[in-house]
This record gives structure tokens, sequence and C-alpha cells, in this order.
């Protein structure tokens, strides 16, 4: 089996519709490091992708016997993959390196994240890069107070590329970037001007990738950091609208003093996926781990848990533990204190 | 999959894998893996015994999970299913954000009777 660093990566573009998810990936794929990725989309539309390979799928899903919508089996999406890696395999297609699929612009993200983490034979050759979402400028707010679908694809963003600035209101923007950064507050936000985007900016760390692992939670961290400075110095004076269902999502940073045990973590973390999954749209973070020196990254969406990391070395002068969540209508101080009691019951076996 | 039982299994849950899905070099040994499951399994009966559950361990790959009263019992092969089996047990959603579970997690072996 490779080293999960070897597996293909897959860099998911999403965004609703007519975001400019296409003439994003256009952009993305004239850029020299994107020459060995094969693409999936899920139609052929109007505007035609100018790549030696690309390929559609039918959408199709599989619900698994769970019923929950977040652990579902997108057929199509492994049916495709698994044709590319077979052509791949008997050499009919060039040998790329990186895959890239384009979701629908109202698919909810997290079947497909799904999917990649847990198919018995894709897990073996493919592992989530990074998610890129496109969010109108123009359109954005709206799209976000209807569609709850545009929400999600903000919340399991790694990157958000917001587009249409240069005919958007300045003022409209604004409340954007406030907006987006309460949903996602770690997510990178780049700002596409005249369909010009920096795309070196767009693909340059990935969680999962050796060299570049560290830079990319260092930038979690001072993102969520920054955008809390910011909720504090505003005295979440903001208005809340009640009316917008994404009202209650909301995303926060939990720093711990001292290591964490890991079984005890493992133990919490299934369990509130268990009760609460689909309302935990995302959690992330750096441990300090007891009895392991370099620090164990870890990465979820809904129930969908990746395979936790390690870093060769701290990113910084902290050694506290910081874990990121987005969650739906859930009280900080509630998982703070629940985690922190299972800890200490950790510390009781010991 | 286990030819005597028929239970498939696809590698290790990320709870019991080490990091990097167990092929880093962190990876733990057979030994470690070991200790470290006999230490879940006690840590994990401390949260059941307030559900007036227990878990066991079956051929170190799979827990068996009962009513402390006895009756069903119900095989898990990770921790999310496990999750799973104690709410079929039990008949409710186990919840770690339970201020009542919390409460007794906080107060210490002496006050940890069941929910």
């Amino acid at each position: 089996m490779a080293a999960y660093a070897k597996l293909t990566p897959v860099i998911v573009v999403t965004g609703f519709l007519g975001s400019g998810k296409t003439t994003l990936l256009n952009r993305m794929l004239r850029h020299p490091s994107l020459a060995d990725a094969a693409v999936l989309v899920n139609e052929f539309g109007a505007v035609g992708l100018d790549h030696f390979l690309v390929e559609a799928m039918d959408e199709n899903t599989v619900l698994l016997e769970s019923g929950c919508l977040c652990c579902t089996i997108r057929g199509d999406l492994k049916d495709s993959i698994l044709a590319l890696n077979s052509r791949r395999a008997r050499g009919e297609i060039p040998p790329y390196r990186q895959l890239i699929v384009e979701t629908t612009g109202l698919a909810d993200p997290a079947p497909i994240l799904f999917t990649l983490s847990a198919d018995t034979v894709l897990k073996h050759h493919y592992r989530l890069g990074s998610v890129i979402t496109t969010v109108d400028g123009v359109n954005g707010l709206s799209q976000l107070d209807r569609h709850p679908e545009s929400v999600k694809q903000a919340t399991v963003a790694d990157r958000i590329v917001l587009t249409k600035s240069d005919i958007a209101e300045a003022a409209t923007l604004e409340r954007l970037r406030a907006r987006l950064a309460r949903l996602n507050g770690s997510a990178e936000l780049i700002v596409a001007v005249n369909g010009q985007v920096d795309v070196p900016r767009l693909l340059r760390a990935d969680v999962y990738d050796p060299r570049t692992k560290g830079a990319e939670v260092r930038r979690w961290l001072a993102a969520e950091a920054k955008k809390d400075a910011a909720e504090a110095g505003a005295g979440h004076a903001h208005a809340h609208d009640v009316s917008r269902h994404d009202e209650h999502i909301r995303s926060f940073t939990l720093s711990f003093e001292g290591a964490l045990d890991w079984t005890a973590f493992g133990i919490w973390l299934t369990m509130l996926l268990h009760s609460h999954g689909e309302r935990v749209l995302r959690v992330k973070g750096i441990l300090n781990v007891a009895g392991i020196e370099a620090p164990v990254v870890v990465n979820g969406v809904q129930h969908v848990v990746h395979p936790p990391i390690h870093l060769a070395a701290w990113p910084g002068e902290d050694r506290r533990s910081h874990i990121v969540f987005i969650v739906d209508d859930l009280a900080q101080v509630d998982i703070e204190r629940s985690l922190a009691a299972f800890n200490r019951l950790a510390a009781e076996a010991a | 999959m286990c030819a005597l039982c028929g239970v498939f299994s696809d590698g290790p849950h990320w709870t019991e894998a080490g990091t990097d899905a167990g092929r880093s070099t962190a990876a733990p040994s057979g030994r470690e893996r070991h200790l470290e499951r006999a230490r879940r399994l006690a840590l994990l009966n401390r949260v059941l015994g307030l559900y007036g559950c227990a878990a066991d361990d079956w051929a170190g790959a799979h827990y068996m999970v009962q009513r402390r009263s006895g009756g069903a019992t119900e095989m898990a092969s990770d921790l999310p299913t496990l999750w799973a089996a104690l709410e079929s047990l039990t008949g409710q959603a186990p919840d770690p954000l339970d201020p009542a579970l919390v409460a007794r997690l906080e107060g210490g072996p002496a006050e940890r009777g069941a929910l």
C-alpha cells in the first residue's frame, strides 16, 4: 500500500450555481502546476474546459443503511474515478498525478468527501487534497440566505474564492466577507478580480502534503485568531437576522493547556459525531498528545474524520492544542467542558 | 473479511490506527496496539457504565456491548458502531454534551452513578 502522502490528491472545486466554478477551473488548468491533473466534471457546461483530460460523470448516489446524508457514497464519483484509475493503470491515458473534481452547483460536498475517504478501493489510491469553494460576490449573500447547500459549501472549504468582486458593491462584499469569516474563519479568502486569481496561492498548501502541512495548520490558526479578534473588536454588535438559516452556524477555536489523551479524545469525538455529527460541520486542529512529542493534526467534515497526521515539529512556540469547530447551534462552552471532562477521565485512569 | 464470523474489516478505524492511517513511522506496534486497546476499553467502560452497559473485547478486533443486567449482546467493530450499539441497547442516543453525563464525569469516581 502506498504511503498516505503518495496517494493521488483530489482537489474538490465546489460553489453555488453561477458562482464561477468553471471560469476558475479554466484559469487553474492553465497553470503549470496542474499540467499533470485529470479533471472530473458533473456535466460538460456551456464553458468548455481546455485540458487534455476532462471526463463527465453521471449523477447517482447510494444511500448507506444509516440513512445519514453526509455518509452517502456518491456512486457516480466512485465509478468515474475507478474508471480513470483503470485507464491510468493500463496506460490508456497520461499518468495523472492529481485529480480535480468539480461538483454541481447544488451539490452538498460532504458525500463527495465521504466517498473519497470511505470507499474501500478509492481510499487506497486517492486522498483528499483541498476543497476550493467559489462564492459569488454579487449574489453570495442571498444564496447563503436561501440555500443550505451554499452554506455547506462555504463551511467545508479550505480556500474560498470570492468571484465577481469587480462588479459587486464594496459594502456588499464587506458584508459577505464578514459572513464567510463567521461561517468558516479558518478558510483562506482569495479575491478574484476580473476573473484573475492567484493560482499558486490557491494551490500552495495541502494539509496532507508533507512539504506544506505545517504551513497550512499555521494558516488555519492565524485566520481563526484574526476572526476572533475582529469579532471581539466589533463587540458582537452586528445585527442578527433570525430568518437566516445559517444564523446559528459559527466557527470558534478551543485551546487547551497541557496534553490531551489520544484515547479519550477518540472516544469523545466519535461520541460527539455519533450524536451531533450533522451539526458539527467541521472540526480540525492541532493536538498536543500526551506521550508524543510532535503535534497531531485532525481534520473532519461531519461524520467523516480523515486520517490523523503527525507534523514533523510544532509550527511555532505555542504548545497548546487548538481545535477549530464549525457548528450549527452547539454551544462552545458545552463542547469545551465536555472534552475537558473526558480528558480528565483519562488522567484518573493513568 | 473474517472467514469465521463473516464480518467485513477494512483496516483500523482512525482512533486505532495511529497517525497517517497507521502508515507512518509513528504507527504503533502490535504490542502497543494491544495495550492501547485494553486502555481504550477501560476508559470506555467508565462511560458505558453511566448508561448501565459494559463492553468487552472480542478477538482483539471487535467490541461486545451488553447491558450490565444481561440480555442481548451487540457487536461493534469500532467506536462509531459501538455508539450505535449502545443506542440500540438503551434506546437513547449517547450524548457527550449531556450536562448530566458531564457532571458525573467531572464529579469523580464516587459520584459516578448511572444516568
